[in-house]
């Protein structure tokens, strides 16, 4: 009989590993990008101005990845736009950019939500998107003053996540 | 109406399961004959009650009716009459539920054949089995509900998913590796009860063998029939990419065929029995883990079906099934202990170990891979990848070694052999490789791993051959008997070892076939508007126009690529992208000419083969598939996202659009579905009996006019 | 001498196997652009796939992704370095083999281990079993083989 405990010595850690693999999300990722310093990039908008981040240092970015096709950056879309309303006066930039977009299927969401004036550009061949380790759309990245992520949504941005991680942009020194 | 009365079905079939294991395995221990045979009932009975309940399901999926969870789920009326009743197993709950049907058939077929035998297993092989059986229909009663009702039912479902209806092979593949898995659960079965009784004797170690070769053969068939299906409907090109759902596919398989070989050592010598039984019994667990890997949503997986509540239940079970077997190995490590002997360090039975180390090892990592990312992540929280970089790394290694193992063992005689003799037996298969390289090299073959594969191929290929040669010789020396009649009689006395040789000659041809196409394969891609052309490897393919189909359920795009190759042309062919209108998926379908089905199938159709063949000639592969892929359409717009569907909406002039195709060519490709028969046909061979006739000369003295009778005892004098 | 010419005579033929192999096995000339790119996008997964490498994947974001390893290809930089940037990017995640560093060690070197240590042991095992089966009833067996070898010479 104690020969048979052997049993139960080698299956239960072997059980025990398995079973701790519940409750993971397979897919959901660490972006190594945290707390390092954001990739630069200088892109054209949509109006055809040259946009790159050095140019934004000093001010809290909002860098957001969209595409006009993607249901869920509607809804972000209406979020932004409140929080670009909100921080105006602080000098939060946020920052869209296209992701496997033609510009005028872009233009024509922002002819229908609503443009809030800030940058939208383009990025041939996803060049930036891969800089940042983008997967899907949309994908939001939090930059501070001094051009260090600090925190990048996977999905839709909530005025949740708005509300918490711009003020701690704010807060850090540039 | 019919949710309901499926749910009851199931749960009435439970409940019997439940009852009949239990009073199985009581007869069992009080030999009780009465108690067995309510047992045997319980069993016949949950048969039709899940037959009852499958055909509960196809009567629903047929009629569309959507009250039915799991018809909701993937039902649809645009779906075609054939794919309707393949998607009884297109998803979780009724793949589950087709799973516990074959298991309460295999089992009544089981019980069947075996009443009269084997008095002292029965009771615990049958309630091994239903208690088996339970735990699917637990899972059917409870997590994993085909039958819940929906209400209210809703007009239409979405169909199966968009790759499970794009081909008929998705009609075979999935039930015959049911059909593997499944069965292993009969040596187990045996296997525990046998332990539970005492210690397998050689019938019982027969008829595990027996039980094991059956599910081996389907798996064998299964695996081949994914890759073809990967192969032909994917359109990657590819038939195989680690993906986990193939890898818990081949891990049964691999300590199944180790499982076959140790029970030989174990026949002649009386050795490793522990060994054996472990194999059998790990064979069904990791056909049991392998379920919970890809369903459970624990590892991601092409074939993952969604995280639902039936992983913890799987886990649970997988946990029972693993302390019983180690506890059982445990308690008769006594009598499973007997020591071992040999009489020499070289002979087929240490050949047959290192052929057991090293299945082991490729099981043991492929295991390792598959589960990695898990093991990373719980217990260091890193986020890795384990794919074929890794895998092809570590296993082609301990693949070459088999291979080459493959031709040494059967040169080995069993017992002892010489050095010295070794060496001649040896010679001329070793020449034989050489020679396949050197040839080759000559033809100006290249690739050092492919020319190895050839290589060791010819080696195994012509032991193989010498031995069966070398048998066939000594049977007419001893028998006088003519060649066709020698050979035929040889055969059927020993299926085993023929069917043996058999599967060794397929796995040849597998592995030929996946050395050449890995080796030898060409890519190109272009642009084209009608009427261009692009030429990859020798063949001009010819892009004459978009002809686009509506069907039921699909949207299919085809392009028609004309193909000619040295002035001869070879047919037109549609490869396409069907873009299925319920759940908005395109699925990219190749359009393929396999060589040689297509020599052969020229050959019934009355076409000549010769200007194919003649292509040797030219240093070409007659044995290649030419691999179409409609990679996309209208491609002037490079930034076109991939959920904007090419096609949606057919406009005129839609003949003219401009397609980017891709070429492949991939060589003898063909050879790895021919060789995947051959060992299935090898394996049913092994299965036969083995028919012994012997002239038995009786004395005897004539009566009259030439009728004579047998002498008596006392009459036969010296 | 003559015992082992069987045995020299598979030494010599396998050496010449090698010799041709090595000298005349490898093709001429070096992977063009698109080889090599393929090489190197094998061995990267696709972000938005389950499994598939980044050069098998039909999606958007790998063909993006081969056009930019070509292009750094064609540049000059090493596969290595492109593996490397992407894998700072994206995470360990994206390369389909493990990591050479941390917990993926064990993954690449379990396998070895494993044969390696399962090979000593068959070894061990193997010369037990010998041992005793030399040792079971010798002289019968001895003196079998030898009445057999005798009648064989004898013809």
């Amino acid at each position: 009989m104690k020969r048979a405990l052997w049993s139960l010595i080698i299956a239960v850690p072997l059980v025990a590993l398995l079973a701790a693999g519940f409750g993971r999300d397979p897919s959901a990722i660490v972006s190594p990008l945290l707390n390092k310093q954001a990739p630069e990039f200088t892109l054209r908008s949509l109006d055809n101005k040259p946009v790159s981040l050095a140019s934004l240092r000093g001010r809290p970015v909002v860098l957001n990845f969209w595409a006009s096709w993607c249901l869920s950056c509607k809804d972000e879309h209406a979020y932004l736009l409140d929080a670009s309303r909100a921080y105006a006066a602080d000098g939060v930039t946020i920052v869209g950019v296209l992701y496997q977009d033609t510009p005028a299927d872009a233009r024509a969401f922002l002819n229908q939500y609503g443009s809030g004036g800030w940058p939208q550009l383009r990025d041939p061949g996803q060049r930036t998107a891969i800089d940042y380790g983008v997967v899907k759309v949309p994908e939001t990245y939090f930059i501070d003053r001094r051009g260090v992520i600090r925190y990048k949504t996977v999905g839709p941005v909530t005025p949740d996540v708005l509300a918490q991680q711009i003020p701690r942009l704010l807060r850090t020194a540039a | 109406m019919i949710a309901p009365l499926g749910h009851s079905v199931i749960l009435a079939a439970l409940i019997l399961a439940i009852l009949g294991s239990g009073a199985s395995f009581t007869a069992g221990r009080l030999g009780s004959a009465s108690l067995l045979a309510w047992g045997r009932r319980a069993a016949f009975a949950v048969l039709a009650l899940v037959a009852a309940a499958v055909g509960l399901m196809l009567v629903a999926l047929v009629t569309h009716d959507f009250s039915v969870k799991y018809v909701a789920d993937v039902g649809s009326r645009e779906t075609p009459l054939y794919y309707t009743i393949i998607s009884l197993w297109a998803a979780l709950e009724g793949s589950i539920l087709f799973w516990a049907f074959l298991l309460a058939a295999y089992t009544t077929v089981f019980l069947l054949i075996y009443r009269n035998r084997f008095a002292e297993l029965q009771p615990y092989i049958t309630a091994v089995l239903l208690a088996v059986s339970a735990f699917f229909l637990f899972v059917i009663a409870g997590p994993g509900n085909p039958f819940q009702t929906v209400s209210p039912a809703p007009a239409d479902g979405p169909g199966p998913n968009a790759l499970l209806q794009n081909h008929p092979m998705m009609g075979l593949h999935p039930p015959l590796l049911y059909l593997g898995y499944v069965g292993l659960s009969i040596p187990f079965a045996i296997a525990v009860a046998s332990l539970l009784v005492g210690a397998p004797g050689p019938s019982v170690l027969q008829l595990i063998r027996r039980w094991a070769l059956i599910p081996w053969v389907f798996l064998s068939l299964g695996i081949i029939a994914g890759m073809w299906w990967s192969y032909a409907v994917l359109g990657w090109g590819g038939y195989w990419s680690w993906d986990p759902v193939e890898n818990v596919s081949v891990m049964p398989w691999l300590v199944t065929t180790a499982f076959l070989h140790s029970l030989q050592v174990q026949e002649r010598r009386q050795m490793l029995k522990a060994w054996t039984m472990s194999l059998i019994m790990s064979a069904f667990l990791l056909s049991l883990l392998g379920t919970f890997l890809t369903r459970s949503g624990v590892v991601v997986s092409v074939h993952s079906f969604t995280q639902s509540a039936i992983g913890p239940v799987f886990l649970g079970f997988l946990a029972v099934v693993l302390v019983t077997s180690l506890g059982l190995l445990f308690a008769r490590s006594r009598e499973l202990g007997a020591p071992g002997s040999l009489d020499a360090a070289v002979c087929r039975e240490t050949a047959f170990l290192f052929n057991n180390l090293l299945l082991v090892a490729i099981t043991f990592t492929i295991l390792l891979g598959t589960v990695f990312p898990l093991l990373a992540e719980v217990l260091q929280g890193s986020q890795l990848s384990v794919g074929a970089p890794y895998f092809n790394h570590v296993a082609v290694p301990i693949g070459f070694t088999l291979l080459f193992l493959m031709g040494v063992g059967p040169a080995l005689p069993w017992g002892a052999a010489r050095l010295e003799d070794l060496q001649y037996r040896l010679l001329l298969p070793v020449v034989a490789g050489v020679a396949t390289i050197l040839i080759l090299l000559a033809l100006g073959v290249r690739g050092v791993g492919a020319l190895v594969t050839f290589g060791a191929a010819g080696f195994v290929l012509t032991v193989t051959l010498e031995r069966v040669v070398a048998d066939i010789r000594t049977r007419r020396g001893n028998t006088a008997e003519g060649l066709t009649a020698a050979t035929r009689r040889l055969m059927r006395a020993n299926p085993r070892r023929y069917g043996g040789y058999l599967v060794h000659i397929g796995v040849l041809l597998v592995l030929i076939g996946i050395a050449a196409s890995q080796s030898y394969q060409e890519r190109g891609s272009a642009t084209l508007r009608p009427g261009q052309s692009v030429s990859v490897d020798g063949y001009t393919l010819t892009y004459r126009g978009l002809r686009p189909r509506q069907e039921s359920n699909r949207m299919v795009l085809a392009a028609e690529v004309g193909a000619t190759r040295a002035g001869e042309n070879l047919g037109s062919f549609r490869p396409s992208q069907n873009f299925y209108t319920a759940q908005q998926l395109t699925v990219v379908t190749p359009a393929v000419r396999e060589e040689p089905w297509g020599l052969a199938a020229g050959l019934f159709a009355g076409r000549n083969p010769l200007p194919d063949l003649s292509q040797l000639l030219h240093g070409r592969n007659p044995v290649e598939d030419l691999y179409l892929v409609l990679e996309a359409v209208d491609t002037r717009n490079a930034d076109q996202h991939p959920q904007r569907v090419p096609g949606a909406s057919p406009r005129p002039a839609e003949a003219n659009r401009s397609i980017t195709l891709l070429v492949l060519i991939n060589p003898m490709v063909g050879f790895i579905w021919f060789g995947g028969l051959v060992v299935g046909l090898g394996g049913v061979f092994a299965l036969l009996p083995a028919r012994r006739r012997q002239r038995v000369t009786v004395p005897s003295v004539e009566v009259e006019g030439g009728i004579h009778r047998p002498l008596q005892p006392e009459e036969v004098t010296a | 001498m003559r015992r082992w010419l069987g045995w020299i005579a598979i030494a010599w033929l396998l050496m010449l196997c090698a010799v041709a192999l090595i000298a005349y096995g490898t093709p001429a000339g070096a992977s063009s652009l698109d080889d090599r790119t393929r090489a190197v996008a094998l061995q990267l997964r696709c972000p938005v796939c389950q499994g598939e490498s980044v050069a098998d994947s039909p999606a958007d974001i790998a063909k993006a992704m081969r056009t930019l390893i070509r292009e750094q290809l064609a540049a000059g930089r090493s596969p290595d370095s492109i593996k490397a940037y992407l894998v700072s990017r994206y995470g360990n995640w994206i390369s389909l083999a493990p990591p050479t560093s941390g917990i993926g060690v064990v993954a690449w070197l379990a396998p070895p281990l494993l044969v390696l240590g399962g090979l000593g042991l068959l070894l061990t095992l193997i010369a037990g079993w010998r041992a005793r089966g030399m040792a079971s009833e010798p002289g019968i067996r001895a003196a079998y083989i030898e009445r057999v070898r005798a009648e064989l010479n004898a013809d």
